[in-house]
This record gives structure tokens, sequence and C-alpha cells, in this order.
């Protein structure tokens, strides 16, 4: 989602922790991203639902790895699925390739 | 004094006491508020005031010792616990600059009086942020702790050495579980799940040797979710021999999960067990082997008299081939209307509601 006031890709990312969110978005920041804060809690079905938002492309972040769980994931509309813990290099550069 | 007004009065002292009491715990409840609201405010303050600071630690600035000099050791709790929450989430070089700041400073040492503390919440504490942060130099003391007769202790030891991947505690924390009757193999096994996949081989060696047929059970139980084959040709001895239901469902799970072909002869065999839960394990594993000739055999047990072995057997149909798919969908809507058929359509339109 390009953000026309910074020419930076604005990213919200959501999650039920706050302090793993300021963190997170910190690190986006230092790469180059507009990470203004933490996003609400939405169902990526209920982003791709609504006409406004559904172009913007969804990177799930989850603990689950099981089998069931990533296939759910895209079938719901998300472009990529990743893994807690993870790298913050691979989560920027997944942002990347999805905003390409 | 007329007995009425004496009645009258024990009432009253009744209702005072009542009073009393009610007036003290809503004093009491006031007071817990105030203590954790102060507790939040202080928590709250002290992110606001160092969270930048480990921000600009993990952009490469500062040495941890230098970060970890600025908190005073009162807010080292609430340091741990902001840790902690970055410690599960991230991993690579940030997790490694983070665990140095537990591992390369003051708060090693923190942890380690907590760990020698008499006090089991000090004590379960410091395992427990010693083994977030894989601090290996402190597996001696956690694993002279496993001795501990609490069990939160022990099991909060184990957990600690399984993440930190001490492969050589594995003996010591199996020979020290079954002091205690309240732990379940599923939170036993939860704790060598934390080891990775290197410990198959010491689970392996452990198994050939282990008298204990529950935790023969647990060895085999986390060897199939670690999916390690080289332990396949004698777990089959084990199944074959029954000792307990236990070992045969775990060995049955086992050799369904690894998909292990020379199992299946025993699998069939299974398939006409007496007792119901291992029909059902047996039919989950046939299906996972691929076992050939035995869609006969399953579809039989869809007629069988526990309803759990009935809708194991329905899945299987379900998903065996499209002719049993098809098979399964005529028992769905074939009249009269018996417990198969209504087993059959409950499997058919859970999977249609799955796939969509």
């Amino acid at each position: 989602m390009e953000n026309s006031d910074t020419n930076k890709p604005k990213i919200i990312y959501v999650e039920d922790q706050e302090s793993i969110a300021r963190l997170v978005n910190f690190k986006l920041s230092k790469d180059g991203f507009d990470a203004p804060g933490q996003g609400w809690n939405v169902s990526i079905r209920g982003v791709k639902s609504n006409d406004e938002v559904k172009n913007i492309p969804v990177i799930m972040l989850s603990v689950h790895g099981e089998e069931q769980k990533v296939p759910q994931a895209f079938n719901s509309g998300a472009v990529d699925y990743i893994q807690k813990p993870f790298y913050t290099a691979e989560l920027t550069t997944r942002i990347r390739k999805a905003l390409a | 004094m007329p007995e009425f007004l004496s009645s009258t009065g024990h009432v009253l002292t009744v209702i005072f006491i009542l009073l009393v009491f009610i007036y003290l715990l809503i004093l009491f409840i006031f007071i817990i508020r105030i203590l954790e609201q102060v507790r939040e405010r202080r928590q709250k303050n002290f992110i606001k005031r160092w969270e930048e600071k480990i921000f600009e630690y993990l952009a490469d600035k500062g040495n941890p010792i230098s970060i970890i000099h600025l908190f005073p050791k009162s807010s080292y709790k609430y340091l741990l616990q902001n840790l902690r929450g970055y410690l599960r989430t991230l991993k690579g070089n940030d997790w490694t600059k983070l665990s140095k700041l537990i591992n390369d400073t003051k708060i090693y040492d923190y942890l380690l009086s907590q760990l020698s503390s008499k006090r089991k919440k000090k004590l379960i504490f410091g395992a427990y942020y010693l083994g977030l942060a894989k601090s290996t130099r402190a597996k001696f003391i956690l694993r002279k702790k496993l001795e501990h007769k609490n069990e939160i202790v022990f099991l909060s030891c184990a957990i600690s050495l399984a993440r930190m991947n001490e492969s050589d505690s594995l003996d010591d924390i199996l020979n020290e579980v079954v002091k205690f009757k309240k732990i379940s193999r599923d939170t036993l096994l939860s704790v060598l799940l934390e080891y990775d996949e290197s410990v198959c081989e010491k689970l392996f060696i452990r198994l050939d040797v282990e008298k204990s047929l529950w935790l023969k059970a647990l060895i085999i139980s986390a060897l199939r979710h670690f999916k390690y084959t080289p332990a396949a040709p004698v777990i089959l001895p084990i199944l074959v021999k029954e000792e307990s239901i236990e070992l045969v469902i775990e060995s049955i799970k086992y050799f369904g999960e690894i998909e292990y072909l020379d199992a299946s002869t025993a699998i069939r065999f299974f398939l006409i067990h007496s007792r119901p839960d291992i029909k059902a394990e047996a039919i989950k594993a046939a299906v996972k082997i691929g076992a050939g000739g035995l869609e006969t055999r399953i579809w039989s047990l869809i007629y069988d008299t526990d309803r759990n072995v009935k809708v194991t057997a329905a899945e299987a149909m379900y998903g065996f081939s499209d002719n049993s798919k098809d098979k399964l969908k005529q028992l769905a809507y074939s009249i009269p209307n018996t417990i198969e058929s209504s087993v059959a359509r409950m499997i058919i339109s859970e999977k249609t509601i799955h796939l969509n």
C-alpha cells in the first residue's frame, strides 16, 4: 500500500501484543516502510470481502505451522504465510515481494 | 429478659458481623485493585522509558552490558517480561542480540540467584528465563534442580533444558519424572517436543532399554511427532507384543505418521481388535500407510457397534478412492434411515464444508 505523503509503502501490522507490534513497526520503519502503529484485529476474509481494501496484500504471521493452517490462510486470501518466530529480514523481503 | 428479645439480639449480632465482613471484603478488593493499577502504571512507565533503548540496541547501537547498566535491578522483572515476547517472536540475529541482554549481563546472575532461591516462585521464574534465553552455562544447576520435589519446579527446569537442546539431560528428566504421579504423558510430551529432532537418537537408545511401559509409550509418541523413521524396526515388535493399550495405540499412530508399509500386516490385525479405540487408530493408520486391499474391511467397520469406529471408518472411506466416496454417498441417502447412513451424511457434510 503506497503512502502518497512519504512515498514509503505503508504497512499495517496487526498483533494482539502491543509490545511486539511496536518492535516490529520499529524494525519495519528502519527498513524503509511507513509503519504507523498497531492495526485492528480483523479477519482476512473481512478484508477480502470489503471492496475498498480488498486489493491490499495480506501476509499472515502465526505461531501455527500445521499442515492445515497454512492452506487455510492462503484460501482466505493471504498472499504469504510466515511462521513465528521469524527473521525480521525475511519479513521485509516478503513484504517487498508482495508489494512488487 | 424475654426469650424473643434474646433471639433478636443474636440476629442483630449476626447481621453486624456479616456487615463487617462485607465491608472488609470490599476494602480488600479495593486495595488489590489499587495495587494492581500501581503495578500496571509502573510497568507502562518503565516500557515508555526503556523500550526505545532496546529497539536502538537491536538496530546495532550499544552493547548489552551498557544497555542493561541503564536498568535498575528493581526493573529486571519488567524487562524480562518484555523480552519474553520478543524472544518468542523473533529469531536469527535479533534473537541472538536479545538473548545477550540476558546471557552476557548482570541479568544472568540475577536469574541464577532466583534459581538458587528456596522459594518455588522465584526458582520457576529463574528457570523459565534461563531456558528462554538458552543460557547453557546454567545447565548443570538446572539438571540438579530436576531432583526438586515440586512438580512445577521440575517441569520448569526440564522445559528449560529442552529449550537449550541439552539432550544429555534427557535421561535425568525421564528418571526423575516417575516420582511425580500427577504429571501426565501429554505434559511430559510437550517438554520433549521442546528439544529439536536431534534428541531422537537419545530417545531411540532409551526406548531400547526402557522398562516402564508408560515411558515407552511416551518415547514412541515423541518419535512420532519428530517423524523419526529409524526406530520403526524396533517399534514393530513392541506393537505385536501388545504389552499395554497405550503402547499399542502409540505404536499404531507412529506407523501411520511415518507411513511405514512394513507395518501394514500388523495394522490389518488390529482392525479386528476387540477394543474400539485400537480399531479406530488402526483405521487411521491403514489409510495413511495406504495398505492395499483394506477397503472392504474398513467398509465393514462402518457397521461396527462403536460410534467412534463407525465415524472413523466412514471418514476413511470418504478419502480412500472415488469409488469408496460414491459408495459412502449411496449409503448416506439410502432408505431406510439408519445410524450408518446418518454417520455417512455427517462425514459428507463435514468434508464439503471443510472444502468450501
